[in-house]
């Protein structure tokens, strides 16, 4: 329920936010910046709705938990 | 790129900030489960331990005193593996910018507010943040000031007030299992405050108005973060003991209750709050400013503002899936983030700082900018 109201705000606000910021940024011929903010936008709004849908989202802690688990021993030596 | 340029003040209340939120109020379990009693040594040897890692920040910020992290690394290490390091380092900084409002809802729901949603606590903190960095670095550093001037003496005044509750006999007996565990426990606590100051070298030499001053304010700024810091560590040893100290999360919280003066002071507990939300405040918006500030320079962006409130979305749903639970994130916080901080904070600047070496010395290769010095 919180995750439906959370996207629902994501996604009103990421549209007003784009009909605000694109247009400006083609006026002003700022590509490189127009590319990026569609991007993060729309990557923003996917998130918010996989989420609400249940999907699950890959975590970077995860992904960081695997990179750095062969030093886990180390740490435990350290711990005792 | 904008000149806006920040006063060597500023750095002190930055760095301080940074550098006593990553640890205030997580660090003391970790460190009193190690080395018990002696945490509070520990604590102190950490700070030592951290002067060599401030040195090599210093150091590489002499040499290139234009230069953000991100162009450093460029710079020094060609485009390609320059771009991978750089990325690399945004990741962490994009890493930490989730964790904090994380953190930020997980202790407000669970000690001050238990009924709020966490979203209301997360998005409310995120638009605090967003907004910060639209107004810019210079106005967020003037507020930092303000910030560290309200901690400082907020956390004076619960330390002096917890004093009729402390008892010397929980230090004692000094040094019981040796030396050994009280090292182990400082490099722990190193990694929590010293090296998360890697994120300042986004701001300190490029936007600094006076870089020898500036060199003395970082060191004075993370020695009143790792004062405050150790002085927690301490206080929670001398007033709860460290059994109970290494079995509650938010140890400084916890001792900040038994404050009771009269009717007058109770509840000072919630002093101790506001410290951690400011400091919290200003580790966060510095590691997001460092974020989006590197995230533009390495897209070659013109205007680094405008790319804040799409980040601000995914940070609001991300800072959710981050950490499934609180048992996640203590194994996470010990296994992960230790090893994760010591190769971006202390790894990664002293292999730039080899890699400067090797190409002055050996290849007698001109580098560095020095436009900067006087």
């Amino acid at each position: 329920m919180q995750d439906m109201a959370v996207a629902l705000f994501v996604v009103v606000f990421g549209s007003i936010l784009s009909l605000i910021e694109i247009p400006d940024l083609l006026k002003k011929k700022m590509h490189r910046e127009l590319v990026a903010f569609v991007v993060l936008t729309v990557l923003g709004m996917s998130l918010a709705l996989l989420k609400a849908f249940g999907w699950s989202i890959p975590n970077p802690s995860d992904l960081l938990a695997w990179v750095y688990s062969p030093v886990e021993g180390i740490i435990k030596g350290l711990l005792e | 790129m904008n000149e806006t340029k920040i006063t060597s003040r500023q750095i002190i209340s930055l760095t301080a900030g940074v550098t006593t939120a990553g640890s205030v109020l997580v660090i003391g379990a970790l460190i009193a489960s190690t080395a018990k009693q002696d945490a509070w040594i520990g604590s102190f040897l950490a700070i030592l331990f951290g002067i060599p890692v401030i040195w090599v920040f210093l150091f590489l910020g002499r040499r290139f005193p234009r230069m953000t992290f991100v162009e450093i690394s460029r710079e020094l290490l060609g485009k390609w593996l320059g771009t991978v390091v750089a990325g690399s380092f945004l990741f962490l900084c994009l890493q930490i910018s989730f964790h904090t409002p994380w953190f930020m809802s997980d202790f407000m729901t669970s000690q001050v507010m238990p009924e709020t949603p966490h979203y209301v606590i997360r998005a409310l903190y995120i638009a605090a943040m967003s907004i910060a960095i639209l107004y810019g670095l210079e106005a967020f550093a003037r507020a930092s000031e303000i910030f560290m001037l309200v901690v400082s003496v907020l956390f004076v005044f619960v330390m002096v007030m917890v004093i009729p509750n402390a008892k010397i006999e929980n230090l004692l007996p000094v040094f019981e299992n040796g030396l050994i565990p009280v090292l182990k426990s400082s490099v722990f606590v190193t990694c929590f405050i010293a090296l998360p100051n890697i994120t300042m070298m986004m701001v300190y030499p490029a936007r600094l108005d006076d870089l020898n001053k500036g060199e003395k304010s970082f060191l004075k700024g993370y020695f009143l973060g790792g004062g405050i810091t150790c002085i927690s560590i301490l206080m929670s040893v001398l007033v709860l003991g460290w059994a109970i100290t290494a079995n509650s999360r938010f140890s400084v919280f916890r001792f900040a209750n038994l404050i009771n003066v009269g009717i007058v002071f109770s509840r000072i507990e919630v002093i101790v709050f506001v410290v951690w939300v400011l400091t919290q405040f200003i580790f966060c918006t510095i590691y997001f400013y460092a974020f989006v500030i590197g995230l533009s320079q390495l897209l070659k962006l013109k205007n680094h503002k405008r790319l804040v409130l799409p980040l601000a979305l995914i940070l609001l749903t991300m800072s959710e899936v981050i950490f499934p639970d609180v048992a996640y994130q203590e194994h996470w916080a010990v296994f992960t983030w230790i090893p994760y901080i010591f190769t971006h904070g202390f790894v990664l600047p002293v292999f730039l700082l080899m890699v400067y070496w090797i190409k002055k010395r050996v290849l007698k290769m001109d580098i560095g900018d020095n436009r900067g010095q006087k």
